[in-house]
């Protein structure tokens, strides 16, 4: 029969081939996964407490380290070596890529809020873009699985849109420091809410072989105890220990091929370190490639002269949305000089402003559509590269500032929905090819009247809450066309073979199963019908199991 | 007292010995750097060599893949720059004790874009500098006396104090004052007067604020008429 020795060949080993690998192997399936970046173990290579001075250019980004020296990106960030992609006329956009096991995983921000029944639902709601072909309520058990397999810090906080986790399925969250009571105290007295943040750090010891938080070193670095949650220290590993999991690192995915029942029957890719071109055979395919990767792959695969694989609706690569990203910085003359403590805890949030107006939007008294919510970052950071920002002078003097100031800035960020358009898709570029010969993607990106609008609102709010705070703005506050962050910046990429009710309009069902190719799922973001407000990672992670184990249960009936 | 690089590892590390593959430099930092020029009043800086750290570094072993460049006289200035800018205090020894000069070298001597900008742009404040000391009778700026240091610093350093004529000097200062505040901060000493009080593991709940701490916010959210949550 095969002459493979596994059943499902995942591609990509970030959230979503992370979580189907771990879901399929739990089932006794046997998975090899390919990678297109190197090998990582993130045991012996997560610098914890490494301190900036030890670093070239105080840990200072670079080109080659857009987020610094000691980022747990491999290989990867704002542009790789010999992987050009190319963007349309008048468009910006920017393609982040981590070249590495475990993927994004590994250094993402561990924001992991709910997507809420109004998102599911964005066209029933407002007529605009597309619902997604399931209800909030069919995701929300396993959104419960997910929370509690991976651990998620935060608490019901009961507000609209913003689900309650299930009974002792939330960790509890760190306390809040200084100005976030402070933001908050200011958030109460203008009536909006600041609650804790649902983010994927451990608080608490599941007995999984991952500790809890030690409040201590940045989530940014990877974690090397396991606290803050990536694949590279759950479920690969325990993926791996059920003995169904092999894993090729080095391979560079180009190709889905299928036989000719029109089934995916393998993947060929390039062996980085041979230059090989390689084939391998499998029952099923798992896409997790992250949006754009497995869009491209689907557009460059053998239907190509048919506009790619499992593209009947013309779909694969359109519908391209990032989160609505904006910020405005304010300092605080009240935390000035304020009494010093270790204020590191999770290092990333511990309280946040969820979208709040809801009611006002479904009644018509907002201009524009759709929810965000505001993530905001103030504290005693580790002194480094910027630490002598903004100051005047020099001698005692200017020190005795740097001093005062030090913990009184606070940022706040807009993390917005975005609604699809039809400016917004990724191609192949006809003209270009990478460094392997595998044609590249080709941008287009154009926010709408929605986002501006929208980015206006989130400026007018943090300004009014750092005004209550008694601080004054020291960021530019420039016009919401030129504030808005240009596509692809959040990273939070979306869309591109979206899931829908029917083959006519979408590329896969619910399950992320595709409609023309049955063994072939789709299990990244590309799936997302709709980009809401809340960061995607955790539905990722949720679509990822839901599919994967959809998928089991078609393999058991025979149906794949 | 003339400046002695420090010999800690960040410099005594080569990046001959990183093993580290040879892109050409010309290739990543664009046109050629000008700045290498001979220069009458402060040496001649050596040319950039050394290459990108790249994207895989080791995050365990930090390395410098490039060699220090400043001239023997540029380093001197940096020397004494620095310690005008960060004098000692009871808890924090001077800019050049702590090594900031090495630190502002192996900043403009990196193979990278935006170093390399910033390197024309130090190079020009350097020899302005130099340039004042010796009109005025110095023979260099690292020798003046005290005085006059601060009188021609004086023209670039203070933002609300620049004309048209400085406006990029002064910008020029604002780099290295951000830079080398930067590096003071992050040293061992700096780092501890500044009141960083992180990157120390604990067991258990994470503490929060410090009694100390919540009572001067309370106290600071009483004189804005805001009450503090009680459930965060």
């Amino acid at each position: 029969m095969a002459d493979h020795e596994h059943d499902v060949l995942v591609i990509g080993s970030g959230a979503g081939g992370g979580m189907a690998a771990y879901v399929l192997t739990q089932s006794g399936v046997k998975v090899h996964m390919l990678e297109a970046g190197r090998d990582y173990d993130p045991i012996a290579e997560t610098p914890m407490f490494s301190e900036n001075r030890d670093a070239p250019l105080l840990g200072a980004g670079t080109p080659d380290k857009d987020f610094g020296y000691y980022n747990a990106t491999i290989d990867g960030g704002w542009e790789i070596d010999g992987e050009p992609y190319s963007t349309g006329e008048d468009t910006e956009f920017q393609w982040w890529r981590t070249r590495m096991l475990g993927g994004r995983t590994n250094h993402w921000a561990r924001n992991s809020f709910r997507m809420g029944e109004y998102d599911f639902k964005p066209k029933t709601r407002d007529g605009l873009g597309f619902d997604w072909p399931m209800e909030y309520a069919e995701l929300a058990p396993w959104y419960d699985r997910v929370e509690k397999l991976v651990g998620v810090y935060g608490v019901n906080s009961g507000l609209a849109n913003h689900p309650d986790s299930g009974d002792a399925v939330l960790q509890p969250p760190p306390k809040a420091r200084v100005p976030e009571l402070f933001a908050a105290a200011a958030a109460a007295d203008i009536g909006i809410p600041c609650v804790p943040a649902r983010r994927a750090v451990l608080t608490r010891d599941k007995g999984d072989g991952r500790s809890p938080c030690f409040w201590a070193t940045d989530c940014g670095r990877g974690c090397n105890i396991g606290a803050a949650f990536q694949t590279t220290t759950s479920l690969l590993p325990w993926a791996r220990s059920t003995g169904n999991l092999t894993i090729t690192t080095n391979a560079m995915v180009y190709e889905i091929t299928t036989g000719d029942d029109g089934k995916a029957n393998g993947a060929r890719y390039i062996d980085k370190t041979t230059g090989e071109h390689k084939f391998i055979g499998a029952r099923a395919v798992v896409l997790a490639a992250s949006a754009a990767e497995s869009a491209r792959i689907l557009l460059n695969s053998n239907a190509r002269d048919t506009g790619g694989l499992a593209n009947s609706s013309g779909q694969v690569g359109r519908n391209l949305m990032d989160t609505v990203g904006s910020g405005i910085t304010g300092q605080i003359p009240a935390l000035e000089n304020r009494p010093r403590y270790n204020e590191d805890g999770a290092m990333g949030m511990h309280v946040y402003v969820p979208f709040w107006l809801y009611e006002e939007q479904a009644a018509g008294q907002l201009d524009f559509p759709r929810g965000y919510h505001l993530e905001l970052y103030s504290q005693f950071s580790a002194p480094g590269m910027g630490s002598g920002s903004g100051l005047d002078g020099y001698g005692p003097s200017m020190l005795d500032s740097a001093r005062r100031y030090y913990g009184s800035f606070i940022h706040f960020a807009q993390r917005g929905e975005m609604i699809p358009n039809e400016n917004c898709y990724a191609e192949i570029d006809p003209d270009g090819k990478d460094k392997f010969g595998i044609p590249i993607l080709k941008f287009h990106y154009k926010h709408s009247a929605h986002e501006f609008a929208q980015v206006a609102h989130a400026q007018q709010a943090s300004i009014e809450l750092i005004e209550r705070m008694g601080g004054r703005v020291v960021s530019d506050v420039k016009s919401p066309e030129e504030a808005i962050a240009a596509g692809g910046v959040i990273i939070h990429e979306i869309g591109t073979a979206r899931m829908g009710a029917s083959a006519a309009d979408s590329v896969t069902n619910s399950y992320g199963q595709t409609w023309n190719v049955p063994n072939l799922f789709i299990l990244d973001g590309a799936i997302f019908a709709s980009k809401a407000h809340k960061n995607p990672t955790l539905t990722i992670l949720t679509l990822a199991m839901r599919g994967a184990d959809h998928m089991v249960n078609e393999m058991k009936r025979g149906a794949i | 007292m003339s400046y002695l690089p420090k010999t800690d590892r960040r410099t005594t590390l080569k990046w001959l010995l990183a093993g580290i593959g040879t892109t050409p430099v010309l290739a990543a930092c664009g046109a050629p750097d000008h700045t290498d020029q001979p220069r009458a009043l402060l040496g001649v800086p050596k040319p950039i060599s050394g290459v990108p750290y790249g994207a895989d570094p080791d995050l365990m072993t930090p390395a410098i893949t490039w060699d220090l460049t400043l001239s023997p006289e540029q380093l001197q200035l940096v020397a004494a720059l620095t310690d005008i800018l960060l004098p000692a205090n009871q808890e924090v020894p001077a800019g050049s004790a702590l090594g900031i000069p090495d630190f502002i070298d192996e900043w403009v001597s990196s193979p990278y874009e935006q170093t390399q900008d910033d390197r024309v742009e130090l190079f020009a404040l350097f020899d302005w500098l130099e340039g004042e000391a010796r009109t005025a009778g110095a023979s260099s700026f690292a020798s003046a006396n005290a005085a006059l240091k601060t009188e021609i610093l004086d023209r670039v350093a203070w933002k609300d104090r620049l004309t048209d004529e400085t406006r990029d000097l002064g910008e020029a200062f604002d780099t290295f004052r951000n830079l080398s505040v930067s590096a003071y901060f992050a040293s061992e000493a700096g780092s501890a007067w500044l009141g960083y009080l992180g990157n120390r593991p604990s067991m258990g709940d994470y503490a929060g604020p410090t009694q100390e701490a919540l009572d001067h916010l309370d106290a600071q959210l009483a004189l804005l008429g805001l009450q503090r949550p009680m459930d965060l």
